[in-house]
């Protein structure tokens, strides 16, 4: 696995920009507690279920820790200048990586993640030379799912105990996206994606 | 990140495994080592799995110790699979978290299209799921490895996805087929 290039910052849009983490702004890590403390957050991801400053700290030092031990791209997803959520890369063997993200609440619903991602993505094929980008989710984490797609992944797989979800397997999604696809939802015309919250 | 501890029990003492039809499940022997060998050898085995190539005789003691490494610390249960009293091949399941395994298997040139392995893997997942308790168990191959799906198939695994670049093998990307076994699906 090849060193990462420093965390750059990446300006994906529409007041989103990417940037690396601040681990020592207590604004930052208690948007970071809000932002874990979420349901939606709790329900998906494996975190502990009593989310306290001493969590968001060690997920904040974990993200610097990724780009100096080259096993995590890991940037702070700042909207109109407030931290909003983290989007990361986990390279893996033969230039792939696995994507993750999380938004606070705040900024869920008006795309913010798509921006984010996408802006991602392209500093991942383009800087890393990423050959592909695999996606996984819950199968119930549509919001996840709707991220995905926007971005061009393709849904290849539903797989019965895909996923590690405190201590327990449960059913995943599986998605990939190639450096040469194109980015742009893929056409699933039994399942159109539904429109941003704020366009309803 | 990890707050839960690992699910994964000592295995028990390795049984032997009567599949029916001539076909016994047994631990490796070290007179299995020239059979291994040829069985890695071979075409088939290099382009589907990720045994080392070229295949040489030092990779079967590494082999053999991994097997037995495996059994000790619970991660690995490898079987020898005997047909007619010789060596075919090797089934096993990759022990993961949450009772869960992944299932690996491979087979002499000799024993192959006669249904040895579909014996063989039915069998070790009789014993996974009775003995061991599993919940589960994860089938991935090559796209195109259509031996493997057929055995998966006849064993009741379920294909749930063909996902670009899902497996590594000797630092290359192939895509791959993924499908599941739960212990209350009929099989």
């Amino acid at each position: 696995m090849p060193a990462l290039p420093p965390a750059p910052v990446l300006d994906a849009g529409g007041g989103v920009v990417l940037r690396p983490v601040r681990a020592d702004d207590p604004a930052e890590l208690a948007a970071v507690v809000e932002q874990h403390r979420d349901p939606q957050v709790q329900r998906f991801t494996w975190i502990p279920e009593t989310y306290e400053l001493v969590n968001a700290e060690a997920f904040l030092a974990n993200a610097e820790r990724g780009w100096r031990e080259g096993d995590l791209a890991a940037l702070a997803v700042d909207v109109d200048g407030a931290y909003r959520g983290t989007v990361d890369l986990r390279p893996e063997d033969g230039s792939w990586a696995e994507l993750g993200f999380g938004l606070h609440p705040a900024a869920r619903g008006r795309g913010v993640a798509t921006r984010a991602v996408g802006a991602l993505l392209d500093w991942g094929f383009d800087v890393l030379g990423l050959a592909g980008v695999t996606w996984r989710a819950d199968v119930e984490n549509t919001a996840s799912l709707h991220v995905a797609q926007r971005c061009g992944f393709t849904v290849e797989g539903r797989v019965r105990g895909l996923l590690l979800h405190r201590g327990r397997r449960v059913d995943g999604v599986v998605a990939t996206l190639l450096a040469g696809d194109p980015r742009k939802p893929v056409d699933h015309a039994d399942r159109p994606l539904p429109p941003w919250r704020d366009e309803r | 990140m990890s707050a839960d501890p690992p699910d994964r029990p000592p295995l028990p003492p390795r049984p032997v495994l009567d599949a029916g039809g001539g076909v016994l499940l047994r631990q490796h022997r070290a007179d299995d080592a020239e059979a291994v060998f040829e069985q890695c050898s071979d075409p088939e085995m290099q382009r589907w799995t990720t045994v080392p190539v070229p295949y040489e005789r030092h990779h079967v003691e590494g082999f053999f110790a991994h097997l037995a490494r495996g059994w000790d610390d619970g991660t690995l249960a490898g079987f020898a699979v005997e047909a007619d009293g010789r060596f075919a091949g090797t089934v096993d399941l990759r022990l993961g978290e949450a009772r869960w395994a992944e299932v690996g298997f491979g087979l002499h040139p000799r024993a192959r299209g006669c249904g040895v392995m579909t014996r063989a893997l039915s069998t070790l997942l009789d014993w996974g799921f009775t003995e061991l308790d599993l919940v589960g168990v994860h089938w991935r191959a090559v796209v195109g490895n259509h031996a493997s799906r057929r055995v998966a198939e006849k064993c009741g695994f379920r294909i749930e996805g063909e996902v670009r670049g899902l497996l590594v093998a000797r630092g290359q990307r192939d895509d791959g087929w993924v499908g599941s076994l739960l212990a209350s699906d009929p099989h």
